[in-house]
């Protein structure tokens, strides 16, 4: 089985993926969004919010 | 937006349970029960975890609380960014010595020890190196990434994932309480957890409950080092798994194996560097520093009530046999070996 056959195999797991470990269809979209976060949680800080 | 609507009742349920427990139930079991407070260490985070457990089983049929549930990681992998600021590029770079020596050493004995062990009991090979590299690196993440390569159907990622996680609340429960029968330091306590603990987020929550000074925060510091240089190890071991598979090693192509570690690559680590980046420019003011940690540790607290939501005790039972073995086998083979080298070499 080469990587193509393989990765096309699990196509049918992303239901899979989701269901077990998070909101978003991949691993990377969930970084992204986890940094954007962080980002807006630190520009209030920056901003004054105090908690 | 119609996601976001979804989501919206079990983020509330994880917001409300944070802060139940961080205001009212950690403060009385401190003031009430010492032994649990201090020996068992039934802190903020440790009870996030276990009330999310509990949630996970009383809700078992609520698809509405588990929408909320889901975007635990995220809020962990944002805490985790925010965390970054808490040190400086001279701290990463004087524990980061030590976690790069222990930890190649132990995702490499692990992953091949795995590989070694399939082999022994003839488990499918699929299954095998999914287990391989969520025992050697970091887990659910590291398996989820694992099983595209490895071409594992959906049934084996989830037996492997049922194996880390029952592994991990295994790991949750007594590392702390270990850690304190043994007065390990911080240091040792974080070195110990960051190598030992199989999943990512188990390593977060038993860091935290162990943490003696939560002002300082050195035992998730130490921690969290460590957990980032194996999760950094990910892409290599994905190129690895793929030769491991390929039956022909032809058909990985230098572009593809290039494209491959770039995939693979955790991208959070950057948003984490650049934290770090702001606080070795000064950047931030101390009353700024302080209200970072203080979300830091609410991230955490509401990413670990959709944690333990997430445990669910049904999968975990299904998990039998073969996998069962080679993840126990693991976990606790990584556990004694890296106490043992906590103690000589970090003493």
């Amino acid at each position: 089985m080469n990587l193509q056959e393989s990765r096309e195999s699990f196509h049918g797991n992303d239901e899979v993926e989701g269901r077990a470990l998070s909101l978003f269809r991949t691993e990377r979209t969930e970084d992204v969004v986890a940094m954007v976060l962080a980002a807006l949680l630190v520009l209030a800080v920056l901003a004054g919010l105090r908690v | 937006m119609k996601k976001l609507l979804a989501i919206l009742p079990g983020f509330t349920l994880l917001v409300c349970s944070a802060l139940l427990i961080r205001l009212g139930l950690e403060p009385w079991i401190k003031n009430h029960w010492k032994w649990g407070f201090e020996v068992l260490h039934l802190n903020a985070m440790m009870l996030s975890f276990l009330w999310g457990i509990i949630l996970g089983n009383l809700l078992s049929e609520s698809a509405w609380a588990f929408h909320g549930a889901r975007t635990s990681a995220m809020i962990l992998k944002a805490g985790v960014v925010i965390m970054g600021s808490l040190y400086s590029f001279r701290e990463i770079g004087k524990i980061g010595q030590t976690s790069l020596l222990m930890i190649s050493f132990f995702v490499f004995s692990t992953f091949f020890f795995v590989l070694w062990l399939g082999k022994i009991l003839r488990v499918q090979p699929s299954l095998t190196g999914v287990m391989a590299c969520g025992c050697g690196i970091c887990g659910v993440s590291a398996e989820i990434a694992a099983a595209p390569i490895m071409g594992a159907s959906a049934s084996q990622l989830a037996y492997c994932i049922g194996v880390t996680l029952g592994f991990g609340v295994v790991e949750v429960l007594t590392y702390p309480a270990v850690g304190t029968l043994l007065t390990l330091s911080s240091h040792q306590f974080g070195a110990w957890a960051g190598t030992g603990i199989l999943n990512s987020a188990q390593v977060l929550a038993v860091a935290l409950a162990f943490e003696i000074d939560p002002q300082a925060l050195k035992t998730v510091k130490v921690a969290e080092i460590f957990n980032i240089t194996r999760v950094l190890f990910l892409p290599f071991l994905i190129l690895i798994l793929a030769f491991y598979i390929s039956s022909s090693p032809n058909v990985l192509q230098r572009k593809n194996s290039g494209k491959l570690v770039m995939e693979k690559f955790p991208l959070f680590i950057i948003g984490f560097l650049c934290m770090t980046a702001l606080t070795s420019g000064n950047s931030f003011k101390p009353d700024q520093l302080a209200s970072l940690r203080s979300l830091m540790l609410w991230c955490f607290s509401l990413g670990l009530v959709g944690l333990g939501m997430r445990t669910d005790f049904d999968a975990i039972r299904q998990t039998g046999g073969k996998p069962l073995a080679m993840g126990v086998a693991a976990g606790l083979l990584k556990t004694a070996a890296s106490l043992a080298a906590v103690l000589l070499f970090l003493g």
